[in-house]
């Protein structure tokens, strides 16, 4: 037979058991809610993301390779050419750190003038050769079934323009 | 939802079940997060400055911190530990806390320091939180248990553990699906895309890349495929058997890929999927099953 402090030691545990689901219930609701809101509000909150991968739609983009005179490679990043995709942040989202460019994966391709004008403007930095030789490579459809380089031209530009 | 197609009883879910299937979970999750911590390379990229702030803990912390290459190389060793203690039961809920924060702030000062992105940690890192709030509330009958050598026969893990790591499961890929339905479009669909994103990121070359820049009709199944699939992971959480099955199909799809795209596959992804989306299930199905027969015995 249970004496009366066992009855009342029995009710304080259960009016512990109580409080601690209470409590344990709101951090398992909090856990939730975080994962189901914080992705809403900020997009990418690490850990939480709305896993945004191959969400843009593309219909062509750039790819540059860009020569000296006499045939020497520079890499496309130090004329801020490079292909900026970002692992599909590179539209909507943040991102941790960003270089300048003007081909980013998304965006329309740089027409021929801006591209000539931003590539003339990075040759007049200290350092850099007095004319390039720019490949541009386009990849886009390349008939109703095939996808592929779609264009491709070389273009000479000089830090100054012709007179 | 504490069952498939049952009503959610918040009574039910707080209820102690044997601990070998969370378990089972936790060793994955973290097997899963150790490899990931360490395969995490920053290719010279770490700048040392911190930019956009694209962690939770980047919002929290001062931006010196977020910088400091020290606490970053830190951080790791630290997981590293702590993980270890946690995954043999030892220091909780201590290895568990500094566990999730060590590794959650590894990640986000590699994130918001390198110039690309991936979402290749998010789940893992994500399912570490659950799995803190179970060691945090059981962590000491947890350790009680192991020292009395009862820790696989008393009730130890509760019944909400498996059901919030299944849904943080299915909120990433419907989310990945949603997303795509909200900023693709139906451009998105056309095909082309996919095969451009093949060419740009991919194995144009391999013979699943040749078969989808060469064909729009293929590349066009495949997206709207991928997509219903990612979506269906929400549908999933109220059926065990289309869990399952989901599940099965979410696993071949992250390995498709890996022949597709290169360093695409999504190894703690899958390891996440296998657990929370084909093991639990089925264990759990098996343990009703057992229970029905021995009560109808």
């Amino acid at each position: 037979m249970s004496s009366p402090d066992d009855s009342m030691s029995a009710e304080a545990d259960d009016a512990g058991a109580c409080r601690r689901w209470g409590t344990e219930r709101l951090a398992v609701a909090l856990c939730l809610l975080a994962a189901v809101v914080l992705p809403l509000v900020f997009k990418e909150a690490y850990p939480y993301t709305i896993a945004p991968m191959y969400s843009f739609p593309l219909s062509e983009y750039a790819v540059y390779r860009v020569e000296t005179l006499d045939g020497r490679v520079i890499h496309p990043g130090r004329l801020a050419l490079q292909s900026s995709y970002y692992g599909s942040n590179s539209l909507h989202l943040a991102m941790g750190r960003t270089y300048p460019s003007i081909n980013v994966l998304g965006k329309p391709v740089p027409e021929r003038a801006a591209l000539i004008a931003h590539v003339r403007e990075q040759l007049r930095q200290p350092g850099m050769p007095t004319a390039v030789r720019v490949r541009e490579r386009i990849y886009g459809a390349v008939d109703g079934q095939r996808a592929g380089v779609a264009r491709e031209t070389w273009i000479r530009i000089d830090a100054e323009p012709p007179r | 939802m504490s069952r498939a197609g049952g009503a959610l009883d918040l009574d039910r879910l707080g209820r102690l079940e044997p601990i070998a299937m969370a378990q089972v979970a936790l060793w994955a999750v973290l097997g899963a997060a150790l490899y990931e911590i360490l395969t995490l390379y920053d290719h010279g990229l770490l700048s040392g400055d911190k930019a956009a702030t694209v962690s939770v803990l980047g919002h929290l912390l001062p931006t010196a911190v977020m910088e400091s290459r020290s606490v970053y190389l830190l951080s790791r060793v630290v997981f590293v530990i702590a993980c270890l203690l946690w995954a043999v039961n030892r220091c909780l809920p201590w290895s568990a806390w500094v566990a999730t924060l060590a590794h959650t702030l590894h990640v986000s000062i590699y994130f918001e320091q390198i110039p690309y992105w991936d979402h290749k940690v998010q789940l893992i890192g994500s399912l570490l939180i659950p799995f803190c709030l179970w060691a945090h509330f059981h962590g000491r009958a947890i350790e009680q248990a192991r020292r009395a050598g009862t820790v696989w026969s008393e009730p130890l893990a509760p019944r909400w553990l498996i059901w919030i790591g299944t849904i943080h499961v299915a909120l990433f890929y419907g989310y990945a699906g949603i997303t795509k339905l909200i900023w693709g479009g139906w451009q998105l669909f056309d095909g082309l895309t996919f095969q451009l994103y093949v060419y740009r990121m991919g194995r144009p070359h391999g013979w699943i890349g040749q078969l989808i820049v060469q064909h729009r009709w293929l590349a066009q199944v495949g997206i709207i495929c991928a997509t219903a699939l990612e979506l269906s992971a929400l549908v999933a959480l109220i059926s065990r058997r289309w869990r399952v099955i989901c599940g099965l199909i979410l696993i071949s799809f992250h390995v498709v890929n890996e022949f597709l795209f290169v360093g695409f596959l999504f190894r703690s992804n899958i390891v996440a999927l296998l657990i929370f989306f084909v093991v639990c299930p089925l264990w759990q199905m098996r343990l009703e099953r057992s229970a029905a027969e021995a009560e109808a015995a």
